[in-house]
């Protein structure tokens, strides 16, 4: 009876997750680099993004790729900021408001709405 | 404990001791800084043993990169000792992800410390320069040695 249980939860899960849509993992965050062009991250990840925005902010163009990033747990949103064309940083909503660049945090601040991310400021 | 158990738990201790990569640990990595002199550098290091070592150039400089794990956590995972009855076992096996050290040559002074990820996006341009080439020289010393 318990193995029923937890072969059909088994099942559920593995359908639900299914239905979360393409998710990238971190083993794939080391291919990244400083400098690469979407192609070439969008390439490297194998996956391309499940949303495009773009915003400028202080005369500097940015373009934001939303990723669902899977941590074995659950997903969550990713970002990857491009400046002129060029990757120019990576990460978790909270690393885009830790890493030294203002401007590139106001940018992705200004966006989280539309990249559908929940909107968390302090 | 019988003998049995006893003979168990020395089996796992000695399978664990053979790992043949010892793990960084967060504390000796937390206490690694810039301005560490290089003996410093490598008492903090300790017995970590790296698993590849590189040197890559930018510009008319050289730099030695050294790879690490670091123990990020542990999972039990569960084995079978029979002498010759079968005691199931668990052992901790560490969790690990890859770890970078990059020091000037021939100073060794420590320039960059992290996983390949966050160096990879970091702030010092010379830093996130560096690691396309450490990556692929990574990757073919992995690729030589299956």
């Amino acid at each position: 009876m318990k193995l029923r249980f937890y072969a059909t939860s088994l099942v559920l899960v593995l359908l639900l997750s299914a239905c979360a849509g393409p998710q990238i993992h971190h083993g794939q965050l080391t291919h990244l680099d400083k400098g690469l062009t979407s192609e070439q991250a969008i390439s490297r990840l194998g996956l391309p993004p499940l949303l495009t925005q773009t915003t400028q902010v202080g005369g500097r163009d940015f373009e934001f790729h939303r990723y669902q990033l899977f941590n074995g747990m659950n997903a969550d949103v990713y970002l990857l900021a491009y400046e002129q064309g060029r990757l120019v940083f990576w990460g978790y909503v909270s690393e885009f408001r830790r890493q030294p660049d203002p401007v590139l945090a106001q940018a992705m601040n200004q966006l989280l709405p539309a990249l559908g991310a929940p909107i968390n400021r302090r | 404990m019988s003998w049995k158990a006893l003979l168990g738990v020395c089996v796992s201790v000695a399978m664990v001791g053979c790992a043949s990569t010892v793990p960084l640990q967060r504390t000796q990595v937390d206490a690694l800084s810039r301005d560490a002199a290089p003996t410093e550098v490598e008492r903090l290091l300790g017995k970590a043993t790296a698993y590849a070592q590189h040197e890559v150039r930018a510009g008319d400089k050289a730099y030695l990169a050294r790879h690490f794990l670091l123990q990020t956590g542990g999972r039990q995972e569960m084995t079978v000792v029979c002498t010759p009855n079968c005691l199931p076992i668990m052992i901790t096996v560490p969790v690990t992800s890859e770890y970078v050290l990059i020091q000037t040559v021939p100073e060794r002074a420590l320039l960059a410390w992290g996983t390949l990820e966050e160096l990879s996006k970091d702030a010092d341009p010379l830093v996130s320069g560096l690691m396309p080439a450490i990556k692929a020289k990574l990757q073919a010393s992995k690729e030589q040695k299956k």
